[in-house]
């Protein structure tokens, strides 16, 4: 409904919010996997967000992810001849996260889906006080 | 039933270029000046009767301008109804005149 | 009596509202079933197939498409809701397709429409009302 515009373009925001702590989360709980499906170590994960528009003139209609990044770098390599994954030379190979890297992407993210709920509350209520004209 | 489409509505008086006046016109009876402000009642009520159903129908894209609208009309009703109140008043008046 | 109360405008309000109680309900399963494998999510298919059915045919009569098609007038059934399936492929793995962002905001967005309709139907009635009381004199 064109009326909600205002909403739906918060709602694309919250979608994209939640998935970028998805990602976060399971960054986090991966911090230390050193074999995944791939026998790869865990690599990180970030969303790419990009905006959708709409015609010239007109409000852009919202946020969308394009895309889920791997992140290519090379995983940390730590010695632990003893470590069942480790390599020929005893390296075991390590995610390239940073858990506190992460907490930082974390609060950002719950701050903008945040605001994304104030921006929705405030157009409800512009939308329900325009409902008392002519009323009374 | 007669139902049209509607995109958009603006208000009556920003849509003309010139403002309609029923105020009387040189040699026009009081009964043209009454036709015409009927007719523009009518007009407020038929756009009123649209933007009711844009509004159902989810077509509006400011639900403010379709509630505006619907006031326009309905002030202009009551106006009507006053102004006929007053008519039938002063025709009541002068038919108790004693001649 | 019945078609001075209940002209078109007031029909189309009334069956709008009929949608928007049923899009209340469709989203509560929804929102119940947010983590339920395999879930469809459900919507309320109504505008389009309303204004498809009004627009469409402006005599209020079908035009035949095959010689053995009877003509008839619009039924209730082609104005009302009905509730359809959304069939489309979710990105959990639980094949859920359950946004609960979105749903939560179709349900305000559903609640402030059912708003604005009440509204304009309860001006409807107070101008009828008013005509019918100021009417006496």
């Amino acid at each position: 409904m064109k009326m909600f515009q205002a909403m739906q373009v918060s709602a694309s925001g919250l979608t994209a919010e939640r998935l970028r702590l998805d990602l976060i989360a399971s960054n986090i709980a991966n911090a230390h996997t050193t074999r995944t499906e791939t026998g790869e170590p865990y690599r990180r994960k970030t969303a790419v967000f990009a905006a959708v528009l709409a015609e010239a003139g007109q409000a852009g209609e919202g946020v969308r992810v394009t895309a889920i990044r791997t992140d290519p770098t090379e995983p940390r390599l730590e010695y632990d001849p003893t470590h069942p994954d480790a390599n020929e030379e005893g390296y075991v190979a390590y995610p390239n996260i940073n858990v506190v890297q992460e907490m930082v992407d974390l609060v950002t993210a719950v701050r903008s889906y945040e605001a994304n709920v104030t921006v929705l509350n405030a157009g409800k209520n512009m939308f329900l006080k325009a409902l008392e004209i002519g009323r009374g | 039933m007669e139902v049209r489409q509607v995109n958009d509505f603006i208000p009556l008086a920003w849509q003309q270029k010139e403002p309609q006046k029923t105020t009387a016109v040189q040699g026009e009876g009081f009964g043209e000046v009454l036709k015409r402000a009927l007719n523009e009642v009518n007009e407020l009520q038929l756009k009123s009767q649209q933007a009711a159903v844009s509004l159902a129908l989810g077509e509006v894209k400011d639900v403010h301008q379709a509630l505006i609208t619907m006031e326009q009309a309905r002030l202009a009703l009551e106006l009507t109804v006053q102004v006929r109140n007053k008519l039938i008043d002063a025709y009541q008046e002068i038919s108790r005149m004693q001649i | 009596m019945n078609r001075f109360l209940v002209d078109g405008t007031n029909l189309i309000l009334q069956l709008a509202l009929d949608a928007a109680a049923e899009r209340q309900r469709v989203s509560a399963h929804n929102l119940a079933n947010v983590n339920t494998p395999n879930f469809k999510r459900q919507e309320v298919s109504f505008e389009e197939k309303l204004k498809a059915a009004l627009f469409a045919q402006p005599k209020l009569q079908l035009t035949r498409t095959h010689e053995k098609h009877l003509p008839r007038e619009l039924e209730l059934s082609d104005l009302q809701h009905e509730v359809v399936t959304d069939k489309s492929t979710s990105m959990r793995p639980d094949d859920n397709n359950v946004d609960i962002d979105r749903e939560m905001v179709l349900m305000a967005m559903n609640q402030m429409h059912f708003n604005a309709v009440t509204q304009v139907l309860n001006n409807r009635y107070s101008a009828l009302r008013y005509i019918l009381q100021e009417g006496r004199r």
